[in-house]
């Protein structure tokens, strides 16, 4: 059930729904110019949801969980590695910020570092136990993570207010003798770039990831992971370091989203690594700019059918079950595919 | 004499009640073509996996360009030198053919790197077009693997081995599954080959086999019936019983 299985077409074009490379690839190094045009693809996204989504936080909102859904597509897509336990680096990312703004710093920099770094440290050890096992094992692992990290969170309220969350997170300034702070209810436009060029600079990175030889190994060993060791690839390694990355993308997500609501508590930090999953599936796992079209199609789902359905999961789900039904390769894939002449066109611009 | 390239000593091996490898020796020098040969299920796919650390052996040793290499992870057994071609086709299915090949060929060099994107790195590019080249499947580079005719993905299993540089390869049937005209110019490409790296090959097809070996290896019930150049092969008594008469 981790595989959504996936034919290429008889004329040898391939499909989009399991083979990012494949499609990087596949008219040479033309094509590639592509793959750093999701980095433009991203900046039109965000421009759109800056002028049209009324809500700022909402938007913002966005901007964070795209970059933790496509982080999460690392895994996913590229590693064919599902996390069932994202939430844990987000929440993890989350109360790290918060802290450091409460009892440490008010200094944005600081406060995503520790998020950041100490993510990263987390991660590598959750990872080493984790990549014991594959397929649904695996999930089951990241999953039972994410368990004990809720229920730590619960218990411990003397370090994370436990069912009450860390309220009233002071504002944080972004320092460097501007003297700007980024205030999502006073100031939301500065907020918003400000998170506008965090999530383009890290999925800038993202995408040379995936570009690297080391990005194009973790592909090679989701193909077939006997031959990679053939090859002479440390194949846990490889995906080691994905894991890494995935999560600490993460903790940045969660540290910004404290920062956007002045709040971390159990709710909803825990209780997303189903939502960030749904996002990549439904923005389409054969890229990285599908999970941010994902994430952005579910907000606006949510937030349009929430203020008229008290029910609104039901219907999200609905359609979430609907669109891997009828197009297992997302709305991004779905995209591309029927829209081919669009990327002709592109490509011999390039 | 220089030490031989490959020299496994009584390997040993059984599965339940099936002594699979049964105190098997070879010697293997370098820029030789050996070939091993044998009835269905006598042991020679379990031989190579006792060589590349697929399967441990039971007893036994494998040195492999002087250095021990027994029980050492396949992956690593790799980095030293050792690359294998498979018997069941194994490829990278939803990957481009020249993406295939060109995983192989960056692992020498630039395995981890992540800090910069793959196809800029044209010292890769360029040995991966070599290699397409010399398989003969460079109008094929922008294939998906999967879409290839079974004869064309049979080589480019082989070109991923050969593209890691191998010093040793290992070749499980590299004609299983082909017509005869395949067959001929897959043979043919190993005997090119050999001009370069040193060959341990499995062959069903005798006839294919006693034409470009150095040596042979006769595997019966696990256990090594008889060792020698192609022509005393062809002549063994034992051999004609268990081998040339039954499976041909
Ligand atoms: N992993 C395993 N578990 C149990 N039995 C095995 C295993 N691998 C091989 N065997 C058994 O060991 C014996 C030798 O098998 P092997 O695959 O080495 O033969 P082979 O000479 O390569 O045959 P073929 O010509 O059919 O490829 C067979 O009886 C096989 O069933
Ligand atoms: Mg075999």
């Amino acid at each position: 059930m981790t595989h959504v299985t996936t034919t290429p077409s008889s004329d040898g074009t391939p499909v989009e729904g399991a083979a990012p490379a494949t499609l990087a690839r596949v008219r040479g190094s033309r094509a590639a110019r592509w793959t750093w045009g999701q980095l433009g693809l991203l900046l039109v996204l965000a421009v759109i949801v800056l002028f049209t989504v009324p809500n700022p936080s909402l938007a913002i909102g966005m901007l964070i969980y795209g970059l933790w859904a496509a982080g999460l597509n690392l895994l996913v897509g590229y590693g064919g590695l599902v996390s069932f336990g994202h939430a844990l680096p987000f929440a993890w990312g989350g109360y790290a910020a918060g802290l450091v703004l409460l009892h440490v710093s008010t200094s944005v920099w600081l406060a995503l570092l520790v998020a950041v770094a100490s993510m990263a440290l987390l991660s590598t050890l959750v990872g080493a136990v984790c990549l014991r096992r594959t397929e649904v094992y695996f999930s089951m692992l990241t999953l039972a993570f994410a368990q004990l990290g809720f229920f730590i969170a619960l218990q411990w309220d003397s370090v994370t207010g436990g069912d009450d969350g860390l309220a009233g997170i002071p504002v944080p300034t972004l320092g460097l003798g501007t003297g700007i702070e980024l205030n999502a209810l006073r100031d939301p436009l500065t907020f918003f770039l400000f998170t506008g060029v965090v999530v383009l600079v890290t999925f800038a990175g993202l995408i040379l990831f995936t570009e690297s030889p080391m990005g194009r190994v973790l592909q090679a060993i989701r193909e077939n992971e006997e031959r990679a060791r053939g090859c002479g690839y440390n194949t846990r390694l490889v995906q080691l370091v994905t894991f890494v990355l995935a999560g600490t993308v993460a903790g940045l997500a969660g540290g910004l989203f404290a920062m956007l609501n002045n709040f971390v508590g159990l709710q909803p930090y825990w209780l997303l690594s189903g939502v960030v999953l749904i996002m990549v599936i439904l923005g389409g796992r054969s890229s990285l700019f599908g999970p941010v079209l994902g994430a952005v199609v579910y907000l606006v789902l949510e937030s349009t059918l929430s203020r008229y359905y008290a029910s609104w999961q039901l219907i999200v789900g609905a359609i979430f079950m609907v669109c891997v039904l009828a197009f297992p390769q997302g709305l991004w894939g779905l995209v591309t595919q029927t829209v081919p002449g669009l990327f002709r066109r592109r490509r011999s611009a390039g | 004499m220089s030490e031989p390239i490959l020299l496994a000593e009584g390997l040993d091996r059984s599965f339940g009640g099936i002594h699979a490898v049964n105190d098997v020796s070879l010697e293997i020098p370098e820029g030789s073509l050996h070939a091993i040969i044998g009835p269905n299920g006598s042991g020679k796919t379990t031989l190579f996996n006792l060589i590349t650390g697929h399967t441990r052996p039971s007893a036994g040793r494998v040195r492999f360009a002087g250095q021990d290499i027994t029980g050492m992870p396949y992956s690593k057994v790799a980095r030293k030198g050792l690359a294998k071609s498979y018997q069941i086709t194994t490829v990278f299915p939803l990957l481009t053919v020249f993406e295939n090949v060109r995983i192989a060929a960056q692992a020498a060099e630039h395995s981890y790197v992540f800090w910069r994107p793959a196809d800029r790195i044209k010292s890769v590019v360029r040995h991966t077009e070599q290699v397409l080249e010399r398989i003969g499947l460079a109008h094929e580079r922008d294939t998906i693997a999967s879409n290839l005719s079974h004869g064309d993905q049979r080589r480019l299993d082989l070109a991923i081995a050969l593209a890691t540089s191998p010093r040793l390869l290992l070749l499980d049937e590299p004609t299983a599954g082909m017509s005869p005209t395949e067959t001929a110019a897959t043979v043919k490409l190993v005997e090119e080959l050999n001009a370069d790296v040193t060959i341990l090959m499995i062959e069903h097809k005798m006839d294919v086999i006693l034409s470009i070996a150095d040596r042979i290896t006769v595997l019966h019930q696990g256990e090594k019936l008889f060792e020698g150049a192609p022509a005393e092969v062809k002549s063994h008594p034992r051999v004609q019983e268990v081998y040339l008469t039954g499976s041909l």
